[in-house]
């Protein structure tokens, strides 16, 4: 067996010929110190401090007293909550039975697989644009305007605060052809021997999908679910191009991240922005830990 | 080739990679040649003051390039074009780099180029004031004194110059030269009056009026039979205008004292009975409204044939001159169709927004800066910028000889803004930002879906956050 080399050997990180290879990775990591792990202490820094980004006074942990006692803080928290998960409902499942569907067909799948992928390469600004059009409070909306048709009412699908977040969710639902595409990648990797053994069985399609597919896709779903978590919580171009920078109506589509980014760009309260964007970095960390640690404990 | 070898090469190669990545992307020498959004402008020869070297212009919203308008497909001349023509031709040794900011995030961008001292002049997009706050602007006082042929005060509208907030510190200081201003006016449309058999809005209405006229013509149009709304505004715009407006038509500042002692000593008064009226208007104009105020929309309309909305308020009209210009400025059908009127203020004023030139503190070249910064709010600047840009010139009415003569929009717009002065509101930016803008956004938005709170509740629930914000200042 060939001895491991490096610190192990007693020879410290540097071996012989090591030093090449450092090399080659410095530029990423002086990229990564420079653009991620100094604004991550500087953030932090400034949380501890009432700053305008530029002078600052030190106040300790005040910032994030003063955020946990806000109560538009926690308007933005349940709102990100509210809007996240409904957004997982809704796209974890529209996603994989999309993808199931395009696994599925028979011909022109390179098609679908392009189509539903579309939407995202479409920028965010233009689509909430569109969506605003579809969404109209009016009969000259499109939605309202085919719900006319049956006799129902206009509804303000962006201009009720009950309806606003649910709509800018549907919205998102537009663009499930990303996640589609990794399930798809799972579903092609489903051994076939296993559904061949349940065809012997005489498990019909239903059968096969929810004992066969789903079963084997249970990774992917680990990995989806923490995915879209992670997306859903950050929130922030549609509710922005959507509700602007006050969330708008009545709050209802201000996320977390609208928050920080109102608080810090147009406020300069700049601390207590950074003390909010660790308080969300703390929240995103404790969902995918827990949701890692439900998913080894079934695994 | 040995291992050895390979590995110098590839090391070589990559400290080479290193180094290209790390020069500047060019060094421009010639006119109008652009890398990013980073432009220079220069030229040389003999002639005008004995001025010289660089002055690097950053400017939120500029054209930097020559391009086409996007209102009215005509060709556009950028910045750069306009400095050589108007500038240059005086001062031919002075180099003029400009730098277009885009409007997102434009204040962010502006201050990183301050703290890195890379910008000389600015045109600071209406933020001025916080970064006059934060201490990276120069005062003019001492220059515009210097400066015996400069009279500023014969020059710029009102709003734009007499203690105007945008320019002017609390303490009477000068840090800034008009460079445009905003454009909110009172709009009808003349023939859904005409339809509805409404006399038409005197040229000084009161939101009184308005609201009377506004209901009279919302339903069902009596000769088209589609829907007509009396009324429109921006909903989630209005707290930054609408309501600023409204305040001063009612009385209510929103707070006393004088902000030179520091905010701390301001008495807020935000639900006072008059600061209420403001609420009361907005619960009753809704009324009146495509629900589409929530989400800035109902307005697409404005300026055509299609339009079905009787009066519009706080509306900047560029498209309706656009549209004539982009027809030959033959056709001035809509605009003898919409009028624009003055706005509520007892001599007509409104809320104006004012963007301004700024130096830097620590400005290389003072000289040239002020001169560029003097050229960026002159009078042959701001009809490059009304002609090419449709910018509003904030200058008097009677010195802007330039405006086409069926631009009736721009000629009401300067005698609002000859008219308008210093507004309490705009003294507290972080506030208007933080508490009153996504309040008021809010609350018309809960009148819209009949869920608002009596007009007086909201403006006791603003005053609290008034002072909940004021007290957590250190």
């Amino acid at each position: 067996m060939t001895k491991p080399r490096g610190i192990l050997t007693g020879r410290g990180f540097f071996g012989k010929e090591d030093w090449i290879g450092y090399l080659f990775c410095l530029p990423m990591l002086i990229g990564i110190v420079v653009f991620t792990v100094y604004p991550m202490i500087d953030t932090f820094w400034m949380s501890l401090q009432q700053t305008n980004g530029i002078n600052g006074v030190f106040v300790g942990f005040d910032n994030y007293a003063s955020a946990l006692t806000n109560s538009d803080f926690y308007k933005a928290l349940g709102n990100t909550f509210y809007m996240g998960a409904l957004g997982v409902l809704l796209g974890l499942p529209g996603s994989f039975i999309l993808a199931t569907l395009i696994n599925r067909a028979t011909f022109g799948k390179n098609f679908f697989k392009s189509i539903y992928f579309l939407p995202n390469i479409v920028s965010i600004v233009a689509i909430s644009l569109i969506f605003k059009y579809f969404f109209a409070p009016t009969r000259e909306g499109i939605i309202n305007s085919l719900l006319s048709l049956f006799g129902v009412e206009p509804v303000g699908w962006l201009v009720n605060p009950k309806l606003a977040g649910l709509s800018v969710v549907l919205m998102g639902c537009w663009r499930l052809g990303y996640d589609a595409i990794i399930f798809l990648a799972g579903l092609q990797s489903v051994p076939r021997e296993l559904y061949e053994a349940a065809d012997i069985d005489g498990a019909g399609e239903l059968r096969k999908w929810w004992s066969v597919t789903i079963p084997c896709m249970k990774h992917i779903f680990s990995f989806m679910i923490i995915m879209m978590t992670i997306s859903q919580l950050k929130r922030f171009g549609d509710v922005y191009m959507i509700g602007t920078p006050t969330g708008n109506p009545s709050g209802s589509l201000l996320t977390m991240v609208l928050y920080i980014y109102r608080m810090a760009f147009q406020g300069h309260v700049v601390g207590y922005a950074s003390a909010v964007a660790y308080i969300l970095f703390a929240i995103i960390l404790l969902f995918t830990l827990l949701n890692m640690r439900l998913n080894r404990q079934k695994d | 080739m040995s291992r050895k070898s390979i590995a110098r090469f590839l090391v070589i190669a990559l400290l080479l990679s290193l180094l290209a990545g790390c020069s500047p992307s060019g060094t421009t020498t010639g006119t109008g040649t652009t890398s990013g959004s980073t432009t220079t402008a220069s030229t040389s020869g003999d002639g005008g003051k004995q001025l010289s070297g660089v002055v690097r212009v950053a400017y939120a919203g500029a054209k930097a390039d020559d391009g086409i308008n996007e209102l009215t497909g005509e060709p556009q001349r950028g910045f750069n074009t306009a400095i050589k023509e108007l500038f240059n031709t005086k001062y031919p040794d002075v180099k003029v780099e400009v730098t277009a900011i885009p409007w997102t995030d434009y204040s962010t961008k502006l201050q990183s180029l301050l703290m890195s001292k890379s910008v000389d002049v600015l045109g600071s997009g209406g933020d001025e004031r916080i970064l006059y706050n934060q201490g990276f602007l120069r005062e003019l006082d001492d220059l515009i004194a210097a400066d015996t042929e400069f009279k500023p005060e014969e020059l710029y509208a009102g709003a734009a110059w007499d203690n105007c907030i945008f320019n002017t510190s609390v303490d009477g200081k000068k840090f800034g030269l008009p460079g445009t201003l905003g454009y909110r006016l009172i709009v009808y449309d003349k023939q859904l009056f005409d339809d509805w058999g409404v006399e038409y809005l005197s040229d000084h209405p009161t939101p009184e009026e308005v609201l009377e006229k506004a209901a009279l013509m919302t339903g069902k149009n009596p000769k088209t039979g589609e829907q007509n709304y009396g009324l429109w505004f921006d909903g989630n715009d209005a707290a930054n205008s609408l309501y600023t407006t409204l305040g001063i038509y009612y009385g209510a500042p929103g707070f006393s004292g004088n902000i030179a002692d520091g905010i701390k000593s301001l008495t807020m008064e935000f639900n006072t009975p008059a600061a209420a009226k403001v609420f009361e208007f907005f619960e009753k104009a809704v009324k009146f409204c495509n629900p589409g105020i929530v989400s800035s929309q109902g307005a697409e309309n404005f300026g055509l044939e299609a339009n079905n909305t009787a009066i519009f308020l706080e509306r900047n009209p560029k498209v309706i001159i656009a549209n004539y210009q982009a027809g030959g400025k033959s056709d001035t059908s809509m605009i003898d169709r919409f009028v624009p009127t003055l706005n509520f203020g007892p001599n007509g004023e409104g809320w104006v927004a004012a963007d301004n030139i700024v130096i830097a503190k620590d400005a290389q070249n003072l000289d040239a800066s002020w001169e560029v910064a003097k050229f960026l709010a002159s009078h042959d600047f701001y009809e490059y910028l009304y002609k090419d840009l449709n910018w509003v010139p904030p200058l008097t009415p009677d010195k802007a000889d330039f405006l086409d003569e069926n631009d009736i929009y721009i000629k009401k717009a300067l005698e609002i803004a000859q008219h308008s002065s210093v507004n309490a509101h705009d003294y507290l930016p972080e506030l208007n930002s933080l508490e009153i803008t996504p309040f008021v956004a809010g609350y018309i938005a809960q009148c819209v879906n009949g869920q608002n709170p009596a007009p007086q509740a909201a403006a006791d629930d603003l005053q609290q956050r008034a002072a909940k914000w004021q007290t957590s200042l250190k």
